[in-house]
């Protein structure tokens, strides 16, 4: 067999070897994904919505309902990454183990990857349909599109993740990684308000991957149909994936063959 | 999923000059080693010493800096998957999935060793290794001696032709540890080949054809455990009160050898004999007087013995 198609076996190995351990504890994994873009949705939706005038002419909860999507799959994508593959590789020495079999770093990797993005794009599927049960989606039918957004912007969030696990010396320094890069591209993104009018703030937020992932909902949420954003958007997450999945191989890769 | 053992004569493991970096500290310097197929080879030194370190370059999870490596005749750097694919570790922790059951684990495993009919091959070897009555049990409910038995069947999975063992027993209770050598040996009658790390002594001698003793990463002796007795710690050892020590002393000959070691004074002589001899003229009653042994050679080798004469 081709070495890539052994390589993608092994790498679905690693995707079994997650989803049996995932269900194993399944609601209590599924519940905090579910219940923050809920409770967000309730505090920020219903709550700022009498008090803020419409946006483009859809409602502050229907502005907020794609971006509490791409909420899920960033925070679905990183904490499983970051946390989850630390104590993963540290505490748990899965990883050691693993490495005895035809399982390599590379296939440790994708997997990873795989799994995140599986599981964000399900995530993603799952807020979407409560969205536009709830009436929030001016396009219902762009809940079809959630999960292939979700799954393609998983992996750059599932890569900085990674980096990070590869730098941190111990699981405390997480939490610098979530206060100075993960909660200002969250902040920042066009998830709470529209950046239009902020030239220097949008073209900072050009350089986050959520940024791209979060105008992609947005647009087939509000059904914007714009082939040149759709190409553009588009393209950049594609390209962040693939660069910050690369880099983030090479160090896992470093981490776990010394 | 190999099914038969390896062919005699030829050399699964043969290492030339292998080192290993890490920064400015050298873990392991110009080792060279063959092990034969068949043979069970114990690789034994200090903590450090790069025994675990060498281990993990076989199948690639530590890449050598130099040196010419070949394990089935692969070099690790390149092919470690088909290398993995035909030897099983037991890694000095055994990183089992808490979470799971004892027969979820080894299906993951069986599953990623692509283990042709695994639920066979792991009802086999569960009871082979008396597990089977656990095998719906969570692994935290495992006593430590279990959760190592497990790791065994783990690593036995897909009936690998080099079992490499990285302190299979450490921390392990004597009743266990007595049930893992039966298993090393029959594994050995069938012909497979064992690389293994310990720090008994009594179990290298019981289960090793050939000891390789390691020293800052360098192999400092290599033979039987016999001929290693034989030609670095010859005859045999008389262990004193440490506080006799000034009484004992004043009747040595000047070719025997003398060394404290934990609160006692021994003295190493050619002949069981000097030694009757040395109790009478000195006066003290030796606490016992046996041949020696490996642990004398790896204590002489490895410079931990504090010794008086040398």
């Amino acid at each position: 067999m081709n070495d890539y198609l052994i390589s993608l076996r092994l790498a679905w190995c690693v995707v079994v070897r997650n989803w049996v351990v995932y269900r194993k504890d399944f609601l209590a994994n599924i519940s905090p994904t579910l219940a923050d873009p809920a409770l967000m949705m309730v505090a920020l939706g219903m709550g700022l919505s009498p008090f803020i005038r419409s946006i483009g002419g859809l409602s502050y909860s229907q502005y907020l309902a794609p971006g509490m999507v791409a909420t899920t799959v960033l925070f679905t994508a990183f904490f499983e990454c970051s946390y989850g593959f630390y104590v993963r590789m540290t505490f748990q020495s899965v990883f050691k183990a693993m490495l005895t079999t035809p399982i390599g770093a590379r296939e440790v990797v994708w997997g990873e990857f795989a799994w995140v993005s599986i599981r964000a794009a399900l995530m993603a599927a799952g807020v979407g349909l409560v969205l536009a049960i709830v009436g929030l989606l001016p396009n219902p039918w762009s809940v079809f599109l959630f999960p292939l957004i979700g799954g393609i912007l998983a992996i750059p969030c599932g890569a900085i993740g990674l980096l990070a696990a590869s730098y941190v010396h111990n699981i405390n320094q997480f939490q610098t990684v979530y206060s100075f890069v993960i909660a200002p591209i969250y902040f920042i993104s066009g998830v709470f308000f529209p950046l239009g009018n902020r030239p220097i703030l949008a073209s900072i937020v050009q350089i986050s991957p959520f940024f791209h992932g979060v105008s992609l909902l947005q647009m087939a949420a509000w059904n914007e149909v714009s082939p040149e954003r759709i190409f553009y958007h588009l393209g950049a997450l594609i390209a962040f994936a693939v660069s910050l999945g690369i880099w983030a191989l090479v160090r896992i890769r470093k981490k776990l063959v010394t | 999923m190999n099914t038969g053992s390896n062919s005699p004569g030829t050399v699964p493991i043969d290492a030339l000059g292998v080192t290993k970096c890490f920064g400015d500290f050298v873990a392991l310097e110009g080792l060279s080693l063959e092990v034969h197929s068949g043979q069970c080879v114990g690789l034994l030194g200090p903590n450090g010493a790069g025994k675990s370190t060498f281990i993990g370059c076989l199948y690639g999870a530590v890449e050598r800096t130099g040196g010419r490596l070949r394990v089935f005749g692969l070099d690790p750097a390149r092919a470690a998957r088909s290398i993995k694919q035909r030897l099983g570790v037991v890694p000095q922790e055994n990183a089992l999935d808490e979470e799971l059951t004892v027969l979820e684990n080894m299906r993951l495993y069986a599953r990623f060793e692509n283990v042709r009919d695994p639920i066979r091959r792991i009802e086999e070897l569960l009871a082979h290794m008396s597990l089977d009555h656990k095998r719906n049990a969570p692994i935290r409910s495992l006593s430590g001696g279990m959760k190592r038995r497990l790791t065994f069947v783990r690593a036995l999975l897909s009936d690998p032709e080099l079992l490499i063992l990285d302190e299979p027993t450490t921390g392990l209770d004597p009743t266990v540890r007595h049930l893992l050598w039966e298993k090393v040996l029959s594994y050995r009658k069938a012909g497979k080949t064992v690389l293994l790390t310990t720090h008994y002594m009594h179990e290298a001698e019981l289960l090793c054809d050939k000891i390789i003793i390691l020293n800052r990463g360098a192999a400092v002796a290599m033979g039987s455990p016999k001929e290693l007795i034989e030609r670095e710690t010859p005859g045999f050892v008389g262990i004193f009160e440490a506080d006799q020590k000034d009484r004992v002393e004043a009747h040595l000959n000047s070719d025997w050898h003398c060394f404290n070691q934990a609160r006692q004074y021994c003295v190493r002589a050619r002949q069981i004999e000097h030694l009757i001899t040395l109790q009478s003229t000195s006066g003290v009653r030796a606490i016992q007087m046996r041949p020696a042994n490996l642990e004398d050679v790896y204590l002489k080798l490895t410079g931990e013995e504090l010794g008086e004469n040398e």
